[in-house]
């Protein structure tokens, strides 16, 4: 089973992503800040990470920077939740090291769809 | 309720705390980064969150908050105090709206009407230059300037890889087509690409050729974490979906609209034998003069059955029978072809060539891809030698641990990288000899043997790699840079597969290059130096820093288990007694003694069980404070009095129930200092005041309370005026009028119906007075008391209670009936011979240490029998209000720790029991309201 990461400050959007990959079959794991989800990273060893963009403490992107200096995670694909208005945002994070990005709110189709896209064998 | 709900609004509660704290700090300092980048967060998050929940109005009002304060973060919009005024209004209703959500799950149907006057007053502060920028943001992700247009020119050779049938094919699925490049980053796979994958799910694919972007580098300096491959990809999706589908990397398509003529021209071989379609040619000539299309494919059918379909010509009729088919996209395409069948020339110029915005043009060509049919090679290439010699070179430094791998490595290199008359025959023999032995010694000979057989390497390969020692370094370094990057192996097999596929698909491209040598080790090498500085560190260093982990939890679930330890500290309770009956009736003192110990053991656990439990509930005063900046602002501003606010102690910390139920009281207060407890600007001016007020907003841990003061330089209040007003009013009579203290005179504002403000404004007098204050605060365990001096100030005083779930009462004892009195009231316990008490008028009082209290007794208070005292009366010395009284009982017992219940049923209505609880010996204990009880009198 695949595994993924969850990163957001938000417990709303948390439970809700948690849910509907839960379904879609895949296995996850919730952090509610950056330290959390470093920590994790070493033990869970998830084969995707979707992490918010505005966190407190640790931003998205210094985030995906911090797992991508992580051996392990270097070709994994990561996602970044943005909203629409957060255009200069995404190139950071492209540059950052991140695969794409999903736009808030997201929908669960699009969730599973994005993901079947990044991450093979999904 | 939906727990995602219920998680959303509590969730936002604190973001919009946090928010309007912001708002204030902003209002101060209002280019400070980190409060802005706060606030937007917060904003955010709300916004983010909401969106889940298909509140429309709700989404949209906070989605132009945020554009406003998107615009103030990049400085182009300086927030103001009127703007802020907006925002901050906007961020009430939503309160409002979160409110609403809590009570009934959903917005109101008005919804929509009131965030009308919000969005328009939040549009107003967007300049209008900027305007289009918040749409144009909103609508960013839509936008396809970006998208990189390709032209004809630029595609013409990848079509022209395509067979006649392959044309043919997707001519006849589709009808429209798109033509897009995809050429991945070089180093896409750092970012967690995967372009295969992507390129293969991309929407109504019609086909997908892959190429490199250039010659394959030689083996040696082909670097498989890079993707050196281009996707040429046609499918019959439109822009949009496919656009959408590589969002992604949008930077790194380009696409044009495919017109469906580009794909027919004829190929094949030219037929000098005509005889099986010249009959028909002269009709054709007319159908195709005519136009008369559907004429013609009967026509050719029963031609192209028959003939050899890699004819030219038959390639020819059968376009023309697909186009006409397809009821004719270009008569003069048919004409040209037409015209091909009979003199072999094609020629069609494209009419519709799409304009191209970029001049770069795609490196790879037709030509590129046909070089691979040359000759074959007599002997190994210097680059099979290369490779050969690093791979006996890596067998060196193989270790236990991965020889296998090595040896599966280098038989696969043998078997796919040699001509088949180089394999040695016994290879596999040798492979599995190496891997039994654990020793690459074989392999390594047999690889040498077979260098040294062929003819000799050719100056700059070889040679170097083995003499020079900077490249020995080199192999060094690409063996532990293969080490360091083992961890992605999988990665590395999805690369060679994505390298297999290459193979597969395109036509054939040079696997390896032949002219080129050997160079560009230096980055190579260079990048495994990089690469292993940058990922060890990482790998050693430990996570630290780690926050206090924080679980929350359902308060319902703490209150649960802070009433069961209380119920346990009360049922220890029942052990000493238990150890008395044991002493008395049954009369075995050793039991007792160990029932004795065991309860100290007991007692001392439940106390840091209580003590622990009591410090879980424990939030900071900060929690309700933080509300003040907010109201104090808005009061000034409205009611024109400057007036500052300071905040001190907010981090003492109380239990959550008491300090929310602090909020309200508190709130009160400030709204009655602010009205009618500051003066004018201008009347303190005149008074010689501070034209600025100063309002204090204190926590002061004290013992086991908490005292909340608020304390203002204003006015102050005037005994003699409450006096009158309490008179007029008839709350007091005449008498007490003349015999009332001043001090006395202040708590009159406690009063139920009492209210000096002569005009009752919209801030304070609501017909909620200073009684609902001093009801609530008794409530929570805690009393008020007030100190006010004409013209300096007003300071009230909360004292409350760090806890409500466990409450210390005295038990008395009146006519052999206990009660118990809460400690918090009780100054001082003491026996005074009973001619000490002295008669005033129909009441007694006693002097004690000068000062004359009045004497009470619970007897009359309760309507029982009076008991006459023979020697000491025994008094419990209380302060109610700032005065103290004494209270005549009969005996004192002990002080206990109570789980106070609010009684229930008919018993509610006696309002002078504030509750009752359980005793250890299971006997029902009755705890006395004693203001409520005077009150009563």
């Amino acid at each position: 089973m695949k595994k993924i990461l969850l990163v957001d400050d938000s417990m709303t959007m948390l439970m809700s992503m948690e849910g509907v990959l839960k379904r879609a079959g895949f296995d996850v794991k919730t952090a509610t800040d950056g330290n959390k989800a470093l920590a994790l990273i070493d033990s869970y060893a998830p084969d995707l990470v979707i992490t918010d963009l505005n966190m407190p403490g640790m931003d998205g992107i210094e985030l995906i920077k911090k797992i991508k200096q992580n051996a392990s995670m270097r070709f994994k694909p990561i996602l970044m939740l943005t909203t629409e208005s957060q255009e200069s945002k995404k190139v950071e994070a492209k540059s950052a090291g991140a695969t794409g990005w999903l736009v808030k709110p997201v929908s669960p189709t699009d969730l599973t769809s994005v993901i079947k896209k990044v991450l093979p064998g999904s | 309720m939906n727990p995602m709900l219920e998680s959303f609004i509590s969730e936002s509660r604190d973001n919009l705390e946090e928010a309007s704290q912001c708002f204030l700090s902003l209002e101060q300092s209002p280019n400070d980064p980190t409060v802005m980048q706060n606030l937007f967060r917060a904003m955010h998050t709300i916004k983010g969150s909401s969106g889940l929940f298909e509140l429309g109005a709700f989404t949209h009002l906070m989605h132009v908050a945020e554009d406003v304060l998107d615009l103030a973060r990049a400085g182009k919009i300086q927030l103001n105090s009127d703007h802020i005024d907006v925002l901050l209004s906007a961020m009430d209703q939503i309160t409002d709206w979160i409110d609403e959500l809590e009570a009934t799950g959903e917005l109101n149907t008005d919804a929509d009407n009131k965030a009308q006057p919000h969005i328009l007053a939040l549009s107003e502060m967007i300049p209008v230059e900027h305007k289009e920028e918040c749409d144009e943001l909103s609508l960013a992700t839509k936008s396809h300037q970006t998208t990189h247009r390709l032209g004809y020119s630029e595609i013409e050779s990848s079509l022209g890889c395509l067979s006649d049938q392959q044309r043919f094919d997707i001519f006849q699925n589709a009808d429209q087509l798109t033509f897009l490049r995809y050429t991945p980053q070089e180093s896409c796979f750092f970012t967690g690409d995967d372009p295969l994958h992507t390129a293969r799910l991309t929407p109504s694919c019609q086909h997908l050729r892959i190429v490199p972007v250039a010659k394959w580098p030689t083996i040696d300096s082909l670097d498989p974490y890079q993707c050196q491959l281009s996707f040429d990809v046609i499918s019959s999706a439109d822009e949009e979906t496919l656009i959408d589908h590589y969002r992604y990397v949008e930077d790194d398509i380009k696409l044009c609209p495919l017109d469906m003529c580009w794909l027919a021209f004829p190929q094949g071989q030219w037929s000098d034998d005509q005889s099986l379609f010249s009959d028909v040619l002269p009709e054709l000539k007319t159908h195709i003069d005519k136009e008369s299309w559907h004429n013609i494919p009967n026509l050719i059918a029963p031609i192209l059955e028959l003939a050899n379909p890699s004819v030219y010509q038959i390639s020819c009729m059968r376009w023309i029978k697909a186009i006409a088919e397809k009821e004719v996209l270009e008569k003069p395409l048919i004409e040209a072809l037409f015209t091909a069948i009979e003199t072999g020339e094609f020629d069609y110029s494209l009419k519709s060539e799409v304009n191209s915005d970029s001049t770069e043009s795609h490196q790879t060509d037709a030509d590129t891809t046909t070089t691979d049919t040359g000759p074959q090679e007599e002997y190994l290439s210097n680059d099979v030698k290369t490779l050969l010699a690093t791979q006996a070179r890596m067998l060196e430094f193989s270790n236990s641990d991965d020889l296998e791998g090595r040896v599966d490595s280098v038989e696969r290199i043998f078997n796919h990288a040699l001509p088949e008359e180089f394999i040695p025959n016994n290879l596999l023999d040798v492979c599995q000899q190496a891997k039994q032995e654990q020793s690459a010694n074989p392999l390594i000979i047999l690889i040498r043997s077979l260098l040294d057989s062929t003819s000799p390497l050719e100056t700059n390969s070889l040679e170097s790699t083995e003499n020079d020692a900077e490249e020995t370094l080199d192999i060094a370094t690409l063996v532990r840079q293969e080490q360091a990057l083992r961890a992605h192996e999988s990665e590395a097999a999805a690369d060679e597969s994505a390298l297999d596929q290459t193979s597969l698909i395109s036509p054939a491209p040079s696997p390896i290059d032949l002219q080129q040598p050997i160079s560009d080790r230096d980055s190579t090498s260079e990048l495994a130096r990089t690469d292993l500085s940058s990922t060890q560190p990482v790998a050693k260093e430990p996570v630290h820093n780690q926050k206090p982990q924080v679980l929350k939890v359902d308060q319902h679930r703490i209150d649960i288990l802070m009433d069961l330890v209380g119920e346990l500290v009360v049922a220890k309770n029942s052990l000493p007694y238990l150890a008395k009956k044991a002493e008395d009736e049954f009369n075995v003192r050793a039991l007792a003694k160990e029932i004795k110990s065991q309860y100290a053991i007991i007692n001392r656990l439940a106390e840091s069980m209580q003590s622990t439990m009591m410090q879980i509930r424990m939030v900071p005063v900060s929690t309700i404070f933080q509300r003040f900046p907010r109201l104090v602002r808005d009061l000034s501003r409205k009611l024109n009095k400057d007036v500052r606010l300071v905040l001190e102690g907010e981090e003492s910390e109380a239990d959550k129930n008491v300090v929310e139920n602090l909020a309200d009281p508190l709130i009160h207060l400030v709204r009655n200092s602010l009205d009618h407890g500051f003066e004018t600007e201008e009347e303190r001016v005149a008074l010689g005041k501070p034209a600025q007020g100063s309002l204090y907003l204190r926590a002061i841990p004290k013992d086991d309370q908490v005292i909340i003061e608020v304390d203002d330089d204003g006015r102050g209040m005037d005994p003699a005026k409450l006096k009158q007003s309490a008179y007029r009013k008839g709350i007091i009579s005449e008498q007490k009028l003349e015999t009332i203290t001043d001090q006395e005179a202040l708590y009159l504002i406690f009063a139920p119906g009492f209210s000096t403000a002569e005009q009752v404004s919209d801030l304070s007098g609501r017909g909620v007075g200073m009684d609902v204050v001093n009801g609530l605060v008794q409530q929570a365990g805690g009393r008020v008391t007030i100190d006010s001096e004409l013209g300096k100030g007003t300071t009230i005083r909360l004292y409350l209670p760090l806890t409500m779930a466990v409450s210390r009462v005295m038990m008395v004892e009146v006519q052999q009936q206990c009660f118990g009195i809460s400690m918090e009231n009780i100054v001082e316990t003491v026996k005074v011979p009973h001619d000490r008490l002295l008669r005033i008028k129909q009441g007694e009082a006693i002097v004690l240490r000068d000062k004359v209290i009045p004497v009470l007794s619970l007897h009359s208070l309760l309507a029982l029998p009076e008991t006459q005292f023979e020697e000491e009366v025994p008094l419990l010395i209380m302060n109610l209000n700032g005065e103290d009284i004494a209270l005549k009982i009969d005996l004192f017992h002990e002080g206990i720790d109570i789980v106070q219940k609010p009684l229930a049923g008919l018993m509610s209505q006696y309002n002078y029991y504030s509750g009752s609880a359980l005793l250890g010996d299971g006997r029902v204990l009755l705890i006395l309201n004693i203001k409520e009880l005077l009150s009563c009198q």
